[in-house]
């Protein structure tokens, strides 16, 4: 590649931190600082701090910023209030998925949304060319914002020392404005990791004091950085979706498992939506299940699925989870063959045992 | 600062190989290898009886973000593999010139040893 990474403006903190920087998604980031496995524990057991300032964010403003972002995306976003987050799935006409996005209702005439950052370009080119018409504009304001996520069951403590939001008050997939060391933020209890957490949208100018009091903050609490690696890791076991490997152009919500945030009973002629209910009445083809290695090895991207003789679908996540100590994955199953409990996986032109889940490979205990 | 002891030899493919004597040497993955794959979680080692090419796969590591192939440094015979990765791949991590030993081979022709890297030449090679 000719072309340049981008950096995220916590960069050059990252690499005096000892960082491990990989390109990902165009930008040069942290893969991990001490190790995948500990900053995954960490996480599980304590707070990591990640730096997820790729991500892209794209603002609808106006009147009828509600009923555009209703047009594009599969969930209701007439169920949010104020302050409200929601996941969501953003299709093509064909049913195709786009991308998995955050979307939150900042105000009745603000939304903002949190997409991918390998799908910044890509996003903000498909809600132009679908843009309905109306009294609202369209703002990428990808550039304007670092982000910070501070993720697992300390999270809470180190936040709570340094902003004048009540933490515990903003509920799961709520945001709130408030102070964060200082500087004015959007903090919001979401995240990619299965734990309690928060992602805080921090305007670039203030990256660094926010970094530096997270960082002091984070002491007591034994918070650690972390990096992409482990964000994998645990997202994995969460059982949560990547775009790229379990979700792209050519697999659409059903498939996917997303059928939960895809609203077709809801009067928006959403784009997409006349496909997806094609695709429901005739019945999917393949289903997302989960899968666990039932031998030593680990699954990976694109390896084989196979019942029997029968070459049944292909894994588009895998890896070893840190909790289970054995590797997982995610993969698409032929849907004769997706309620099959054991499937074999070939690694290597050998095919290992693997049981099928449904369920995440992890949950938190509350 | 990179461990590279004295008495191995080394490949550009950062291996290491201990000469045992009587034609048998043991090998593993460098200090630097470990580093850069990270967490290892599984080591595949041969069958014992197996035989090698010098610059063949002879090994796959597996660590949490990829899976690697180790090239044997020489030709030869597998004669024994280090059963403690199986259920401690990580030593490969903490110790990987010491308890983190993958397999000895028994060479078929010992002059591939004078073509190996020493110490001195494996470092240089990894100076940037």
């Amino acid at each position: 590649m000719a072309q340049t990474m981008k950096s995220v403006p916590l960069e050059a903190e990252h690499i005096a931190a000892g960082g491990k920087m990989v390109e990902f998604a165009g930008y040069s980031m942290p893969v991990q600082y001490t190790g995948i496995k500990e900053e995954h524990h960490v996480v599980r057991n304590g707070v990591g701090l990640f730096d997820v300032s790729h991500m892209g964010e794209v603002e609808f403003r106006g009147p009828d910023a509600l009923a555009a972002v209703d047009h594009l995306i599969t969930n209701d976003i007439s169920k949010l209030v104020d302050g409200q987050a929601m996941y969501t799935a953003m299709c093509h006409a064909n049913g195709g998925i786009v991308d998995d996005l955050v979307v939150y209702r900042l105000g009745a005439e603000r939304i903002l949304i949190c997409v991918n950052a390998a799908n910044r370009e890509k996003d903000f080119e498909h809600m132009k060319s679908h843009k309905m018409s109306g009294n609202f504009e369209m703002v990428d304001r990808g550039e304007e914002f670092a982000q910070l996520a501070i993720q697992g069951p300390k999270a809470i403590q180190v936040v709570q020392a340094i902003t004048d939001i009540d933490a515990a008050a903003i509920p799961y997939y709520h945001a709130a404005d408030g102070r964060v060391a200082g500087v004015e933020c959007l903090v919001s209890r979401t995240g990619y990791t299965g734990e309690d957490g928060f992602e805080v949208y921090i305007p670039v100018s203030g990256a660094k004091a926010v970094f530096e009091g997270l960082m002091e903050a984070g002491i007591p609490a034994g918070m650690q950085l972390c990096g992409l690696g482990c964000r994998d890791t645990l997202r994995l076991e969460s059982k949560f979706l990547l775009y790229g490997n379990d979700m792209t152009d050519d697999t659409n919500p059903l498939e996917a498992g997303l059928g939960w945030v895809t609203k077709l009973d809801r009067d928006t002629d959403f784009v997409g939506k006349s496909s997806i209910e094609a695709i429901k009445s005739s019945g999917v083809t393949r289903r997302l299940r989960g899968l666990v290695l039932q031998e030593r090895g680990v699954i990976r991207h694109d390896y084989p699925i196979f019942v029997g003789d029968n070459e049944v679908g292909i894994v588009t996540s895998g890896g070893y989870s840190p909790t289970l100590e054995q590797s997982i994955g995610l993969g698409y199953i032929a849907v004769e063959f997706c309620d099959a409990e054991s499937v074999e996986i070939e690694i290597r032109g050998r095919r290992i045992p693997a049981t099928t889940t449904k369920k995440p490979f992890y949950k938190r205990k509350d | 600062m990179q461990q590279i002891p004295a008495d191995l030899k080394y490949t550009k493919d950062h291996e290491w190989v201990r000469d045992e004597g009587d034609g048998v040497v043991t090998i593993g993955i460098t200090h630097y290898a470990q580093e850069a794959l990270g967490d290892i979680v599984y080591v595949e080692l041969p069958a014992p009886g197996n035989s090698v090419e010098a610059h063949g796969e002879c090994c796959v590591v597996e660590s949490v973000k990829a899976v690697s192939d180790v090239y044997s440094p020489v030709s030869g015979e597998i004669i024994e593999t280090n059963h403690n990765l199986d259920s401690s791949p990580d030593l490969v991590n903490e110790t990987p010139y010491t308890d983190g030993w993958m397999m000895k081979i028994k060479l078929s022709d010992v002059s591939e040893l004078d073509g190996l890297l020493d110490a001195e030449g494996y470092m240089i090679f990894l100076t940037p």
